[in-house]
């Protein structure tokens, strides 16, 4: 069977309703209806796995609360209890979240967001930001590698950590500034995309269905 | 040249730069590039040339605040000051040394669209000018990948091929190979060269000549700010070793056609000892989890002695760089042995007795001044002690400046003066010569060789061939010791 | 002899308020640092409700040298709604934002660039300000425990749990862990905008990079 692709936007309006839908009292068969229909939602984008281990993950969260924690002494009940209830409420958002990642580049992201009127401003630093994730990872570790090969006092640590690091993200900004303006990055034209992005039946019939559960959820509250 | 006056495609006249500090880049250049030209701007660091591209890319005066340009100067048809950054982007192309941060999306497609997005390029279009670029430079390797798994040399080829995308008029590249092994560079110039047969203008500063010298047609010497020589490509190979040398030039030969020995068998390995001092740096069998995807299971093994600096060589840039990391217990899952006079290192023993001064220096410079850097490495080292090193690294008068604000070459001497000071036992250098005019080339082989005289095992990585033959007393291929071919193994 | 140009004003004209290339990516980069202290914290909440309720004081204290490098940086206006922009969309596309930590981030942010716009962008105690303002609003997220206290509990008292425990669990609940909660960041901010200046005066500034 083929998988179908949704567009960003779709996901966007999913998980707003996910939110809407979060902290609303919900009886036990309503959100395993809901997260099933998630999981479907997974399966139908071709992730199957992540549609299992996110409904796995589902029941061992409602037996942890309903089962485990109560019965352990109140001490260490005290620690999960309270976030795990809250995981637990926004675990639709967390599963629609999953997809969103998998299934979406920044690219694409950006051109859906661009399409609803959110100007470049906003955009490129969103890009910039998620861009510089792997190479601030990367700039960490070979500053904690440099770190390895001195000894350095425990009380200096954070400090000889922060300081390479912050220095490294500084002049990263210079470098990546220069790059970006000669390649033309401050053109006030409205930037075009190749991702070529359209609504498709998919997407109308996530968002229809969407809304049904939605409603259904809101009126059996 | 013919006759008739070619077109020019860029023109700076008069032009001076001076920068926020009150240093003057440039005196009164005039500089003419006529269009379907290659022109090599070289010279000594701090000499101007990488000023004279800010001035063609507009990144002189638009971008640098507080940097004053006076004269006049136009590229491309368009006038530099009058003409924005993104105009100008249309028409000049520019490329930079740094592969990591000269991308903006995290998948090469993207990546290539990039500046044609920015220009409001239909789609369509986009993807049209998008093939016949990767078709162009043969970059169909560099497709559908995420550029984040990519080398460097595979990233800055992407950076090349995206702004070949964009078709502009004249190419402006600064230094583009400093941060490159062989094979990357190798690609570059094949670029270089397409770019030039497809009748673009590129203007290229550089410190590194030997891939140069069948693509340039003019090159140009920078001295002090000022434009003191100009050759045709045939005066300019023809300089004699002297010649080159008076000028502070890198290499023009091919770096295969340079006298280098590359040992295939480690012959030192089981000798006796040489004096009173012990047996040096003995690795048999290493490898780690990284490594073991292109090395044979038996490891790496091979010896080197005190007394003598140990080269390694080939153009598998993360092989060599992977193979020092694990020698210093960087690396995880590290088998085999490593030992240093008679004494075995086990992974954190590696980590205190050895020293890696990294390609980025930026990364193990921590303090806010070299004399507390120098602290820090060696909390119980008397002053005199830390001067005399300081002294001997031509540092001392550097005390109380911080390490970000020296230059790299200052950088990398401090850095080896903490690992001095840190009486570490095994001194390993990543490609130490990366960027390095002539001088300072010299410098850092001069400064390896001094290096001997210590009771330390010095293992270099480098590709820079020139600095190879200078610096290094044995020399092992870096594809040799992942294959098993040296040192017999355990 | 040729006119000087000095950051060819000429050409850029009104750019000097508008955000420039420069300015967005700088935004971007270090609004990626300010992201990842966030979100760790944000993970570490998960450990204890106290620790939940000290997570935007926490995050305060330590996001400073971000948050003040990009105000010097950057002394225009924008650059904190952005910020938050980027931070509370990231939170969003993951599924871990309410409208109501939406709310009050989008509140922190007007308010602290109204901060900023007061002082001309400049001054230390404008800044602090403005970050401690920032930094309120990512109490919303321990928030629903205050203002769906019925619902939260509710659910918690179906999963089984003893009186006991909910008596207990509901201490966290009270005023004065609220103001707590408030008050946190504020104090936090102040300190994490000092530890952020004696960092600059240390390093950035005399290696030359301010």
């Amino acid at each position: 069977m083929k998988s179908i692709r949704l567009d960003p936007r779709t996901l966007i309006i999913l998980l707003s309703t996910a939110s809407v839908v979060a902290f609303l009292p919900k009886g036990l068969g309503v959100e395993i209806a809901l997260v099933s229909a998630c999981a479907l939602l997974q399966v139908a984008c071709g992730y199957p796995t992540m549609a299992i281990k996110w409904s796995v993950g589902f029941v061992v969260l409602v037996v942890l609360l309903n089962a485990v924690l109560p019965v352990l002494p109140i001490t260490v009940s005290t620690v999960f209890t309270i976030s795990l209830t809250y995981a637990r409420k926004i675990y639709l958002c967390l599963m629609v979240g999953a997809l969103a990642i998998r299934s979406t580049t920044v690219h694409r992201f950006t051109t859906a967001l661009q399409s609803w009127h959110i100007p470049q401003t906003f955009l490129i630093p969103l890009s910039i930001t998620i861009r510089y994730f792997p190479m601030l990872k990367s700039e960490a570790g070979h500053i904690r590698d440099a770190m390895k090969l001195k000894e350095i006092p425990p009380s200096q640590r954070i400090e000889c950590f922060t300081v390479p690091l912050i220095m490294s993200a500084t002049m990263t900004a210079d470098e990546l500034s220069a790059a970006a303006v000669t390649r033309g990055i401050e053109n006030p034209i409205a930037s075009t995309s190749t991702e070529r992005l359209r609504m498709h039946i998919d997407d109308w019939l996530c968002l229809a269905g969407a809304v049904v559960l939605c409603v259904v959820a809101i009126a059996l509250a | 040249m013919e006759g008739k006056q070619q077109d020019i495609a860029a023109e700076l006249s008069g032009i001076s730069v001076t920068y926020p500090s009150g240093d003057v880049a440039l005196h009164a250049v005039n500089l003419s590039v006529y269009r379907g030209e290659c022109v090599l701007l070289c010279g000594r660091s701090g000499c101007g040339k990488t000023t004279i591209t800010k001035c063609m890319n507009g990144i002189v005066p638009h971008f640098e605040m507080g940097t004053t340009r006076t004269g006049k100067a136009v590229v491309a048809g368009l006038d530099i000051d009058t003409t924005q950054m993104y105009e100008l982007a249309l028409k000049v192309g520019s490329v930079f040394q740094n592969p990591k941060s000269q991308f903006f999306n995290l998948t090469s497609d993207d990546e290539m669209a990039f500046g044609l997005e920015s220009a409001g390029v239909d789609p369509d279009e986009i993807d049209r000018r998008v093939r016949a670029a990767v078709a162009d430079l043969k970059a169909e390797r560099l497709m559908h990948r995420n550029v984040v798994t990519m080398s460097g040399g595979e990233k800055q080829s992407l950076v090349y091929a995206s702004v070949y995308a964009m078709d502009p008029d004249v190419f402006v590249l600064d230094e583009p190979t400093a941060n490159l092994d062989a094979g990357a560079i190798e690609i570059l110039r094949t670029q270089i060269a397409k770019t030039k047969a497809a009748g673009k203008t590129i203007v290229i500063a550089e410190h590194r000549l030997y891939f140069l010298s069948d693509i340039i047609d003019r090159a140009i010497l920078i001295e002090d700010g000022r434009v003191v020589r100009e050759f045709t490509r045939d005066e300019f190979t023809a300089l004699s070793e002297e010649e080159r040398h008076a000028l502070g030039l890198r290499t023009l030969s091919d770096s295969s056609s340079l006298t280098t020995v590359i040992s295939s068998e480690d012959h030192m390995r089981g000798g006796p000892c040489s004096g009173q001092r012990g047996s040096g740096l003995e690795v048999e069998g290493l490898s780690c989890a990284m490594m073991a995807k292109y090395q044979l299971p038996r490891g790496v093994s091979f010896t080197a002695r005190h007394g003598e600096v140990l080269g390694i060589v080939g153009s598998n840039g993360s092989g060599k760089t992977t193979l020092l990391r694990c020698l210093a217990g960087l690396e995880r899952g590290r088998k085999g042995h490593v030992r240093f006079d008679g004494k075995v290192l086990d992974r954190s023993a590696s980590n205190q007795a050895s020293y890696l001064i990294m390609q980025d220096v930026n990364h193990q410079l921590f303090s806010d001044s070299v004399e507390n850097e120098c602290r820090l490495a060696a909390p119980s080292a008397s002053s005199a002690r830390i001067d005399g090193v300081l002294q001997s690294l031509d540092l001392l008068h550097l005390k109380e400046r911080h390490p970000m604000a020296l230059s790299g070459g200052q950088k990398q001497r401090l850095a080896i003066a903490t690992g001095l000071l840190a009486e570490k036992r095994i001194l390993l250098f990543d490609e130490p010569t990366s960027g390095l005019d002539f001088d300072h080339m010299v410098g850092v082989s001069k400064l390896m060789q001094d290096l001997k005289t210590r009771a330390v095992a010095i293992v270099v990585a480098t590709h820079d061939r020139e600095f190879l033959s200078r610096a290094c007393d044995r020399v092992l291929d870096i594809s040799d010791l992942l294959l098993g071919r040296v040192g017999g193994g355990v | 002899m040729e006119p000087t140009h000095t950051a060819s004003a000429a050409v850029q004209g009104t750019v000097n308020r508008r955000l420039s290339g420069k300015d967005l990516i700088n935004i971007g980069i270090f609004s990626a640092l300010y992201f990842v202290l966030n979100f760790a914290f944000m993970l570490m909440s998960g450990l204890h409700p106290m620790i939940w309720i000290l997570m935007p004081g926490l995050i305060a204290l330590t996001t400073g040298i971000p948050f003040m490098l990009m105000c010097t940086k950057v002394r225009k206006a924008g650059a904190v709604v952005i910020m938050g922009f980027i931070t509370a969309l990231i939170y969003f596309v993951t599924g871990m934002f309410t409208p109501l930590i939406l709310g009050m981030m989008a509140a922190a942010c007007i308010v602290a660039e109204s901060i900023r716009w007061v002082t001309h962008y400049s001054g230390f105690a404008g800044e602090t300000a403005a970050f401690a303002a920032f930094s309120l609003g990512m109490c919303g997220s321990p928030l629903p425990i205050w203002i769906f206290h019925d619902s939260f509990f509710a659910q918690i008292a179906s999963q089984g749990m003893s009186a006991d425990y909910i008596t207990t669990l509901d201490a966290f609940s009270s005023t004065p862990m609220l103001i707590v909660l408030f008050a946190a960041p504020v104090v936090l901010a102040v300190l994490g905008a000092l530890i952020a200046k004696a960092l600059f005066r240390k390093h950035f500034e005399k290696a030359g990079m301010i």
